[in-house]
Parts: structure tokens; sequence; C-alpha cells
């Protein structure tokens, strides 16, 4: 592995285990992201973006997720460790944000309570926690669980004040005392993203996996935060990657792109040429949808919808919606072949 | 005030326009701070709208969330009822029409929600849940309810065999095609749509939009179309109305307003769109630390608080709604002369 690299991983799959048996959402994914750089993932809902993303840190449970393949971070498998030593990587070395921040925040905390849990994580052994352990009892000297988790929050934003508010100002925020002491409900979408980002980069981790962070967010506050992403890159040297659909954000701030279609990756290559020559006839697709500026100009949307996990086609898995399908692509699937430097494609029309 | 928007002649015209028309929700007050006698609190949800649609028209209403768009689109419908102001639909004055008057009327008038999964019932049938317009219209014959909802599931793209489904076994995006038979299975003339591809993604909603624009020239609609897309609005629209706090700060045909943005607001809105395109910039947009909110909001120029042209004049004084060049409409006090572009 060359020192460039954050992060590789080899032949990835991953299965979710349902009452239809083993139903594969990842497929053969070999995918690079290196140092300092925005490596977007784009595809429609359902073609398991959100399932790579969430299982490079591998926070899908143990118990409905097979894995094959390896996820190589730091040069460790992290595919081969035991749950409790996966632990020592999140936060430190992968921090995942998620789309809805005011579903990941816990909305009985204050903000900077939370932020400083998550500058502690590693510590919490000190407090007695085990969060997954479920022998561990809810009661200690006769006060709930509850009661002593939100002691132990108040103590250590305490304890972690100076730290937590240059968390907020880091991410934008110019009263980080004031909105310290904030629960998430008082606080706006855009804000909120804020403060997980604050908790993301608490440990500086080398890899954030940011999956449709600005989704849920008006356009003006999406600008703020994808800016503020951007700089934060340049700050610590982290790289990013950016789980997104849109194509204008991904046109906006990453470097590569790998396009994503029914658990594989289609299409990979630098921002630019991705954009202005897309070679796959599904990226040409995504990039057709997009309502331009003029008025009934036309759009030309993909035809269908992502085959459900499962029932995928034979052949190509793109063929059913396919404008230039060949005798070819109903039979045989294409790989991800290298067209040249930095440029692949899984298409029958570039053999 | 804004006598110019719904003049005379324009309303006779317009299948639907709407007057001053205001929206006031009291903040609910707890005892303590009603013996303290704090200030009563108001959201202004629409202050002074006036805005017409004409037949075959499609109004883009454009603002960020908390601008009164949703409210505008259930006020007109009379879904929330107006504070103040007039609505008239089709010649007809609808403000205070009484509850089975209006029934006959909203047969003509639909609405199509955001989000297709909690606005279909799950526990009926396609079939009830498209024929619902026609049902609560009275008509029962069993006939006539299949043969409409037929044509209109055809008409969305789906086949008559799904109307036995039930909402689950549906994609999103088919699901929203499923609200969309709904909305036209009566012939209404007008559709209100609410951030009809908010939900969706990318590809399904350019097939939405697609369907939509083809159900409008088929059936003569005319469109309310809600977002907070400016993309889409443009593609859309023949006009927009571009919302902030309640009040409109722009209006125009949908070609000047996004190739001439007279409201430093519209200008900020255009500026965050982020198209697919090989030079696409980052824009830099001025951070507000407090929530901008319709709570009792200030005198003067609601935009005042974030525009980076604000000047004594804003916080004082709001400007009107004025024509800024012809039919096309701006409530600035610096309207045309301020570019952040």
């Amino acid at each position: 592995m060359d020192d460039g690299l954050v992060l590789e991983t080899r032949d990835l799959s991953v299965g979710y285990k349902t009452r239809r048996g083993l139903l594969w959402a990842v497929e053969d994914v070999n995918l690079v992201v290196r140092k300092g750089e925005v490596h977007a993932l784009v595809g429609e809902s359902g073609c398991g973006k959100s399932t790579l993303g969430l299982s490079l840190s591998r926070l899908l449970p143990d118990s409905q997720v097979v894995y094959k393949g390896s996820i190589i971070f730091n040069g460790v498998d992290l595919v081969q460790l035991r749950e409790g030593e996966v632990r020592r990587y999140r936060g430190s070395g992968i921090a995942t944000i998620f789309q809805e921040p005011i579903t990941s925040l816990n909305p009985v905390l204050r903000v900077g309570e939370q932020i400083a849990e998550s500058l502690t994580m590693k510590s919490l052994k000190m407090y007695g926690y085990r969060s997954h352990d479920p022998k561990a009892d809810g009661h200690l000297f006769g006060f709930s669980q509850g009661t002593m988790l939100l002691a132990r929050a108040k103590s250590l934003y305490i304890k972690h004040k100076e730290e937590v508010h240059t968390l907020l100002s880091k991410v934008g925020i110019q009263e980080p005392l004031r909105v310290a002491n904030m629960y998430p409900h008082e606080l706006s979408g855009g804000m909120n993203q804020r403060v997980m980002i604050a908790m993301a980069i608490a440990q500086r981790p080398s890899l954030l996996v940011a999956d449709e962070p600005t989704t849920a967010l008006d356009v003006t506050t999406q600008a703020q935060i994808l800016r503020l992403l951007n700089s934060l890159i340049r700050e610590y040297g982290m790289s990013v990657l950016l789980i997104t659909h849109d194509l204008g954000v991904v046109s906006a701030v990453a470097n590569r792109v790998s396009v994503m279609y029914a658990g594989r990756i289609v299409e990979e290559a630098e921002r630019k040429s991705l954009i202005e020559k897309p070679m796959h006839p599904y990226t040409r697709g995504l990039i057709a949808s997009f309502p331009k500026n003029t008025k009934k100009e036309g759009l030309s949307p993909i035809p269908g919808t992502v085959p459900p996990l499962g029932k995928y086609p034979l052949g190509c898995r793109f063929h059913p919606r396919c404008s230039q399908v060949l005798e070819r692509c109903r039979s045989v699937e294409p790989g991800l072949t290298v067209l040249s430097e930095g440029r692949r494609v899984a298409c029958h029309l570039y053999d | 005030m804004i006598s110019q928007v719904g003049s005379l002649t324009e309303t006779d015209r317009a299948l639907l326009a709407v007057k001053n028309l205001v929206k006031h929700y009291p903040v609910r007050s707890g005892f303590i701070s009603r013996l303290r006698r704090h200030p009563k609190l108001i959201v202004h949800a629409l202050d002074d709208v006036s805005l017409s649609i004409a037949e075959n028209e499609t109004l883009g209403v454009i603002g960020e969330s908390g601008s009164g768009k949703t409210t505008l689109g259930l006020t007109v419908l009379r879904l929330v009822e107006p504070t103040s102001g007039r609505i008239v639909f089709n010649g007809l004055d609808i403000t205070s029409l009484g509850y089975s008057d209006l029934r006959a009327i909203r047969r003509q008038m639909q609405i199509v929600f955001q989000d297709p999964v909690s606005s279909l019932d799950p526990r009926k049938r396609v079939f009830d849940v498209v024929v619902e317009p026609l049902r609560a219209a009275g008509i029962k014959d069993r006939g006539v309810l299949v043969d409409s909802a037929t044509e209109a599931i055809r008409a969305v793209g789906l086949s008559e065999s799904q109307l036995r489904l039930l909402p689950y076994q549906f994609s999103g995006g088919q699901k929203q095609r499923i609200s969309i038979a709904r909305a036209i299975v009566a012939k209404p003339k007008f559709i209100v749509l609410d951030e009809p591809t908010s939900s969706l993604d990318a590809s399904v909603q350019a097939q939405l939009l697609t369907l939509l624009q083809k159900l409008q020239r088929e059936f003569g609609l005319s469109y309310m179309l809600i977002t907070h897309n400016f993309s889409v609005a443009k593609y859309m629209s023949d006009r927009v109305a571009v919302m902030y706090l309640g009040k409109i700060v722009e209006l125009g045909s949908a070609e000047r307003v996004a190739g001439n943005p007279l409201h430093p607001y519209t200008q900020l809105l255009l500026s965050s769109v982020l198209e697919p395109g090989v030079s696409t910039r980052l824009p830099d947009v001025p951070l507000q630390e407090k929530p901008v909110s319709n709570i009792n909001p200030p005198h003067g120029c609601r935009f005042s608080a974030r525009c980076p042209f604000a000047k004594d004049v804003c916080v004082r004084e709001e400007p009107e709604l004025i024509e800024v060049e012809p039919n096309h409409y701006a409530a600035c006090h610096f309207a045309g002369s301020v570019s952040m572009m």
C-alpha cells in the first residue's frame, strides 16, 4: 500500500442476512481514498452507497452483516478485527456524519456535553461505561443508567470546556459558549450539522465519511457546510468520502468520483473528466436528469428504477434501463476495466 | 398596497387570484409568561401576499424552509384558513365559502404533497386512494369510479392491475405517481404541487417532472409549484415568486428572474444553486448566527439582517413590491442596483 493512501477496499462485498437468504448490497468494490482528497460516491438510492459508507468503519450490526474481501485502513484489515478492536478506529481513524443531524444527536444532552463525549470516547472505560454489554445492569448506586449518563456527560463538559469551545469555533460557530449550552432542538439544521462535524473531527480522524451531509438542508446552508468541510480538509489534511446523489455537489467539491449502480462501481474518474465526458450510460443518464437553466428544453430521464436487492438482472445490471444496450449486455456482466490513468468503466461499449 | 400585481385586468383572466393574503399563527404562551405580560408572539407565516395564476400556467414558488411557501399552497386551497385577504378561484370568491360549496369547488383544485409515504393511507388499496376525490364529490357509481381510476393511473404511467395493490408495494417514485393520479382523477383545473420531487432521486425527479409537463398539456392544468430547488422551478415554471419570511420579495417570468435577479435574496439563492458542471464553484454565502425567524419580524426589510447591502433605510422602512421592469416585480429599496453575482 503506497503512502498516499488512506483507505483501500479490496474486492469488498457486504451482504445482509435476511429471511430470503444472504443478499449482497455491495459487491466486489475496489475503492481507494487518497490523503487529502474528496472522493465522491454517487448513485441513486438503493445502489449500496450508504451500506458501503457504513461498512468502512463496520457500523452495521455484526450479527446481520457478512463481509467478504478486505478494508485496509492504516495497513490494518478492519474486516479481520473483532468488534472491540474496530471501536478504536472509530472517531480517531474513521468518523462518520449522517444526513439528518437532528436524528443523530442526543435530544437530552446539551450540545457541549455531546461534543465532550466524543472527545473522550477513548477514556470511557474509566467511567465504567459499557454501551453494548447486555449484562450491564441498568443501575449504579441506586441511580438509573440514564441519570448516570447525564451526570457523566455534564462532568465531561466541565472538564473539557476549553476544547469543546475551540471545536465549536473551528466549525464556524461564533458564540461557542452560548451554543454549547443549547439543546439540538434549539438549533437550526445547518447549526446541528456543524455540531455533528465538530463531534466528527474531535479526535482528528484521517477519513471522514459524510453520508448525504447536506441533502436535508436549504441550498444556502448547503453552500456554507460544504465550504466548512473544504476548509477543514485543508487544515487537518483529512480525506472525505462524500456519499451523495447530487451531481451539483460533486461538481463543486469532489476530486474523484465513483459511480455506483446496483451494488457495484460502474465508473470511476477524476471529477472534471467525469462531468465533461461521462462514459457509462448510467452516469450520462444521471447528468441528463438534472434540470438545466432553460425552460422546457426537455429532460431525458433514465427510464425505470434501480432493481431491488437480490433481484438483479442477468448480464449488465443496468441493461434493462440502458438506451445503448447490446446483445452481449443481456448475458455477460462487464468488468470494471481501466481505460486510461485513473479512469475505470464497466460497460461493453468500451470493450 | 401592491395593487399592481393583482390589478383588475389581470384578475379577470386569472384562474386563481390571491389578494393581500395574511396568515398569522399565535404562539401559545404559558400561564406564567401571560401573568408576566410578555408581549404576544405571532408567527407571520404569510404577510400581504398577492399573486395570480392564469390557465395553463405554472407559477413556481421558491423559498427556504420557513418562508411560508407551503402555508401559501395550503391557504389558497383553504386547507388552512387565512387570517385576512381574498382568494378568487375561477371568478368566484372562495375566501368565506361554506363547507358544502367549498366541497363542490374542491373537485377543481387538488394538491400533491412532498412525502408520498405519509400522504397515502397504508391500509387503502391504490384504487381507493385514487378515487377519493371522486367519492368526496359524491360519486358512487362503481363503473364511473373504475373508469376514472383506470384512466388516471394510466396517465401517470402505471397499469390498472396495480390498482389492487397497497402503497407499501411501490417505490418512492411510483408512490408519487399514485399521488398525482389521485390529484388528476377528478379532472381539476388547478393543482398545488408542494415539493413533489424533493424526497426523490434526481433520475426519478426527472421522470416525474416530464410526467407533470405532459399532464399539464393533456388536461390543460395550472400548477402552483412549491419548491426550494431553483433549477426545478426554472425548468417547470412560466413565472416564479420568491418568498422570504412570509413575503413575496420577487415575482416575474422564470427567465427574467433567473437571468436578471433584482432582489439580493434571489441573487443569494441563485448563487447557491450547484449544477453539474466543470466550472462549478462553491458560493460564499454569508453566515447568519441566529436562525432567522418569522415570529414578530422586525419593521423594515425582513432580509436586512442577512443582506450585505443593507442601509439605514432598509431597517427603517419595509420595501413594497414594485414593478422594476415590465412584469418583473421586486421588494427592495435598491432593486436592480445591487448585485451579488
